[in-house]
């Protein structure tokens, strides 16, 4: 990958993660958007959006609860969907990449929540001083280390890592990767299991079935349409049932 | 609803200010640390509206360290708390009976509650639903799934965050009241059925699980998965979900052992441990990409 494009796709990585800092929370660091996204800046927007759309179903049920830190989802995209378009190794090639960097990487934007307390303390000694600018100063410096904690990472990554993680993906023999082949199309469970663990009311899971056998029996339906019967549902529900779970 | 709370003719806040504060309310993850949280983006969120009632230094650096203390709530709702903290804030500065630390209680109430409801409600529902259902679409090879996640993620976060500050505002202290008659928990379960429905629906299309595996008998040939077909359709993905479901501790163990000895079998399968007469061999890979070694 040339220098451009590696800087590019990293500037749009950091940039992804700075909504969540600057604009709320926008989740343009998911992978359904990240992916198309980098694969749309390296010429071949469907490889992204398979690998994006992929990769937000194993990751769907990952999270940042209250402060924690969570699977860094939006490098892993990154660098799972330019592997993937660079090398060729399709989906497989992501999924070898993507997993393994989500866990790893999420210790940069531990590194950046932690140095942005020392910031804290400037924004008191401002707040002494009367001096709103300081203020702003210091807020505003602790949002550009948290870009560089994305950016950085996936520039060095992609710049001095591509072409070995590509060897390396491209290295896999066969039946090693048949078995990761075989994980990939099981890892959606995963996203499903984590999401159903937080869904979860014994009363309910009877609506789990109703969506499964819906789509199951008949499948033009599709998840679309059974989300469109749900909302009716749920709205006929609303008005005129009363609330059977009080948790 | 009720103007009662707010003295129009003195307010120093009128809908612009409210608007501008909505715009920042938006950057309350700004400068994220873990001694403060939100702390750091409360007091950038905030800070033109404090400059704004207080003219005095000494009434203004108070202000400044009221807000600047350790914050953390869910970002899609924190417009109520700063459509409030605003009401509070004015009154104040208009010489209402208003202590320092009944400003920093409503905040420290709300914040809990509103991260819990904001946890369960958006990202534990509202996101998986639209992100599975453009998810599949995006599979299906639909080019502008990202960009329907987008607006539908967007349109109700920042619905949120414009309706919580205009009438955190003009509720004030009898937010929490309101809140009550609108029925959240029934929502709340309302939008869980939603939930469970669309995840239903995911794993019987996103989940691409069949065995290759058949037998003969005799003369005939017996495909398995055509007889799961018979059964019921996308019977191995559901089996393949309720092996770590609802009350299992650890959903993400339980995929990666069931995932692993699937593959260890079909591994024993394709070394001919378990070969019989005729071509038997389970793989638990989706039919298409499974090639004979």
């Amino acid at each position: 990958m040339s220098f451009w494009s590696v800087f590019i796709v990293s500037l749009v990585t950091g940039l992804a993660y700075l909504q969540r800092r600057m604009l709320g929370d926008c989740q343009l660091e998911r992978p359904i958007v990240l992916g198309p996204l980098v694969g749309l800046l390296l010429g071949d927007m469907s490889t992204g959006l398979q690998v994006g759309a992929s990769l937000e179903l194993v990751f769907m049920g990952a999270q940042a609860i209250g402060g924690s830190v969570p699977s860094n989802v939006a490098i892993a995209s990154a660098l799972g969907t330019a592997v993937s378009v660079t090398s060729g190794s399709g989906l497989e090639g992501a999924l070898v990449v993507a997993i393994p960097t989500a866990v790893v990487a999420s210790s940069f934007e531990l590194f950046a929540k932690t140095v942005c307390s020392f910031l804290a303390h400037g924004v008191d000694k401002y707040a002494d001083a009367c001096n709103p600018r300081g203020i702003s100063f210091m807020v505003q410096v602790g949002n550009l280390i948290h870009f560089l904690a994305y950016f950085l990472p996936t520039f060095l990554a992609l710049y001095f890592g591509s072409e070995a993680i590509t060897s390396l993906t491209t290295a896999i023999p066969g039946n090693i990767m048949a078995g990761i082949t075989a994980v990939g199309a099981l890892l959606p469970a995963l996203g499903f299991g984590l999401l159903l663990n937080s869904l979860s009311v014994q009363k309910l899971m009877p609506y789990f079935f109703i969506g499964f056998a819906i789509a199951a029996y008949i499948p033009a339906f599709g998840v679309m349409g059974v989300a469109i019967l749900g909302v009716a549902y749920v709205i006929l529900h609303v008005s005129t049932n009363k609330a059977t779970t009080n948790n | 609803m009720s103007e009662t709370n707010t003295t129009v003719s003195t307010s120093k806040i009128d809908k612009k200010e409210l608007n501008r504060l909505f715009l920042r309310s938006n950057a309350i993850q700004s400068a994220f640390n873990f001694e403060r949280m939100q702390g750091l983006g409360f007091i950038w969120g905030i800070l033109p509206l404090l400059n704004k009632l207080y003219p005095d230094k000494e009434d203004r650096v108070a202000a400044y360290k009221r807000h600047s203390g350790y914050f953390n709530t869910h970002p899609w709702l924190v417009g109520i708390i700063f459509g409030i903290v605003a009401s509070m804030e004015e009154r104040k500065a208009q010489g209402e009976e208003m202590d320092e630390e009944n400003i920093q209680a409503v905040k420290g109430a709300l914040m809990g509650p509103l991260a819990g409801l904001g946890d369960s409600l958006f990202f534990s529902t509202y996101r998986p639903i639209v992100a599975g259902i453009c998810a599949s679409l995006a599979l299906s090879g639909v080019s502008f799934a990202p960009i329907l996640f987008v607006v539908l993620i967007n349109v109700v976060h920042f619905g949120a965050q414009w309706w919580g500050v205009h009438n955190g505002y003009k509720l004030a202290d009898r937010f929490l009241e309101e809140l009550e008659g609108m029925q959240i928990q029934k929502w709340m379960e309302a939008a869980t059925i939603l939930g469970l429905l669309v995840v239903g629906a995911l794993v019987a299309t996103a989940m691409n699980l069949t065995t290759p595996l058949t037998y003969v008998v005799g003369d005939a040939q017996v495909v398995l998965q055509d007889m799961f077909n018979k059964i019921l359709p996308r019977m191995l993905p559901l089996v393949k979900e309720f092996r770590k479901s609802p009350k299992t501790p650890c959903p993400s163990c339980w995929a990666l052992l069931s995932s692993a000895s699937f593959w260890a079998f079909s591994e024993f399968f394709k070394q001919g441990y378990f070969m019989g007469e005729g071509d038997i061999g389970l793989y638990p890979l989706p039919r298409e990409l499974w090639r004979p070694l």
